[in-house]
């Protein structure tokens, strides 16, 4: 299903609305529109948190009237069996939690860029992409110990990757 | 597997590598239904056995659903496929081939596990088989692959290359002088981690040890390699100088353990598997350091091996309904060493 907002990326967040008069809106967001959502004041800060099981009562007092679910829409995992397993569903999990799961992978590697291995039909790209990645680590490196001179130079040779 | 002696043998016992793999847009094994998951099985079949390479002809196709209990339990002692895989009824299997080195196995916790065992400590040639198999089921299958996290797959602890490289270690010197947790402590610093085999976390049965990377993303497979075996090595160095010291002066009482070990295990009518675990243990360690004169480790790492319950029922044939494991146990292991 498609985010009614945008209505480009997929829907990871489905909101049950239900305001006063009785009357239910349902709302289906991606994540980036989620985040955006004019409900982010308190209803995202609220799933976030409860994502990571930090029950607050005053987070608590803000839902009522607003059920959530959020899950992935092409295996069905939703976010609190992502929390629970520690298992994504598919490899699509990956970019409809990104938010969620990003800061767990940078936890257990210490590391975001694959560096690695490349299947067959990224391989051109992909080397490149590894190599400015390489670069731009030791230009931090130089960097840091103040070698503005080789940091130059990888900046130069980062420049003539990207061009 | 095959336990014969490899590089480094005195101490490492066998190294296994493994590639985690899946399909792109497939759901994985833990969330996706039979009929997706007996695709994936036919199409891994289908990628190893109609494949031009050489290799296309060694393997058998190990599936779930035909193996009886105790065949399960026979291929998990050879550490060819997991528990984890057994728990499938159906849409699951295994492609083993002849020597019994390289396994496929097909939704495990991923569609696609490849593993390479050897003996002794040899990670370069177990990577490069695994390796070779990864490119050949390329060549037919679209793997789940991300710029980012690369090669994606169910648990988050295994993105990027998805390698696990890992080496059997066998540590009676560093148990005996209570060492272990130091090491533990300095592999951790590495990235990377022991645990105890055929026990709970760092408890371990026989002394056995394996030391693994515990991280997958951000590096290439070479530096893992490099890394594993760096500490690896550092690992085997001080278990020699700690044997070295323990038999220096001519130690006594070590003598005596392993002579008294050696003992029990050559005339005990009746022996359990944690038992018979911690004596072979023993004299493995008087083997190498020549205290048993004549017994070649190769026979005690077979018992090793063999005298686990799926397996001992396989290598020694006496009346099986009437009598006990640990009596059969006994005595296969009188029968090896007398032999
Ligand atoms: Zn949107
Ligand atoms: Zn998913």
């Amino acid at each position: 299903m498609l985010c009614s907002k945008c209505k480009k990326r997929e829907a990871v967040v489905f909101l049950t609305i239900v305001e006063e008069t009785g009357e239910k809106t349902q709302l289906n967001l991606c994540e980036v529109c989620a985040k955006e959502s004019v409900l982010n004041s308190y209803m995202f800060d609220n799933f976030i948190s409860a994502l990571f099981n930090i029950e607050s009562e005053q987070n608590e007092e803000k839902a009522v009237g607003i059920t959530s679910v959020i899950k992935c829409p092409k295996c069905g995992l939703t976010y609190d069996e992502l929390m629970k397993c520690g298992k994504t569903g598919c490899d699509k999990c990956y970019e409809n939690f990104s938010s969620v799961i990003m800061p767990i992978v940078k936890r257990i590697h210490g590391k975001e860029q694959h560096m690695g291995k490349v299947i067959k039909s990224k391989q051109f790209d992909m080397i490149k992409k590894q190599e400015i990645s390489r670069l731009q680590a030791k230009l931090e490196e130089a960097v840091q110990s103040e070698n503005y001179e080789k940091a130059a130079e990888y900046r130069d040779m980062i420049k003539a990757y990207t061009q | 597997m095959v336990w014969k002696a490899g590089d480094n043998f005195d101490i490492a016992i066998s190294t296994r590598v493994r590639i985690a793999r899946n399909f792109k847009d497939t759901i994985f094994p833990n969330r996706a239904a039979d009929t997706a998951l007996e695709n994936v099985c036919l199409e891994v079949c289908k990628a190893v056995i109609n494949s031009n390479s050489y290799i296309s002809n060694e393997f058998d196709y190990i599936y779930m659903g035909n193996l009886s209990d105790a065949e399960k339990e026979k291929l998990i002692e050879k550490h060819l496929i997991s528990p984890n895989l057994t728990n499938r009824k159906s849409a699951a299997g295994a492609l083993i081939n002849k020597s019994e080195q390289i396994s496929i196995m097909i939704n495990e916790e991923d569609h696609i596990r490849i593993q390479c065992i050897l003996p002794g400590l040899s990670l370069e040639d177990a990577y490069d088989m695994a390796d070779k198999i990864d490119d050949l089921l390329e060549e037919n299958i679209t793997f789940a692959f991300d710029d980012k996290l690369g090669y994606l797959t169910a648990c988050p602890t295994n993105l990027g290359t998805g390698v696990r490289m890992s080496v059997m270690l066998h540590l009676p010197a560093m148990a005996l002088t209570n060492n272990i947790t130091s090491v533990l402590r300095t592999a951790g610093r590495y990235g990377l981690t022991i645990r105890g085999i055929y026990g709970e976390g760092t408890e371990s049965m026989g002394d056995l040890y394996q030391i693994s990377n515990q991280n997958s993303l951000g590096m290439t497979e070479k530096e893992i390699l490099l890394n594993v075996k760096a500490v690896t090595k550092g690992v085997i160095k001080r278990e020699r100088e700690l044997r070295k010291m323990l038999f220096e002066n001519d130690n006594p009482a070590i003598k005596d353990k392993i002579m008294r070990s050696y003992g029990v295990l050559k005339y005990a009518e009746k022996i359990d598997i944690r038992e018979s675990m911690q004596l072979l243990s023993v004299i493995r360690l008087g083997a190498d350091m020549g205290i048993i004169k004549d017994l070649e480790i190769e026979k005690i790492n077979m018992l090793i091996k063999n005298i686990h319950p799926a397996l001992l029922a396989d290598v020694i044939e006496i009346d099986e309904e009437k009598m006990n494991i640990d009596i059969k146990r006994a005595e296969y292991i009188k029968s090896v060493l007398n032999s």
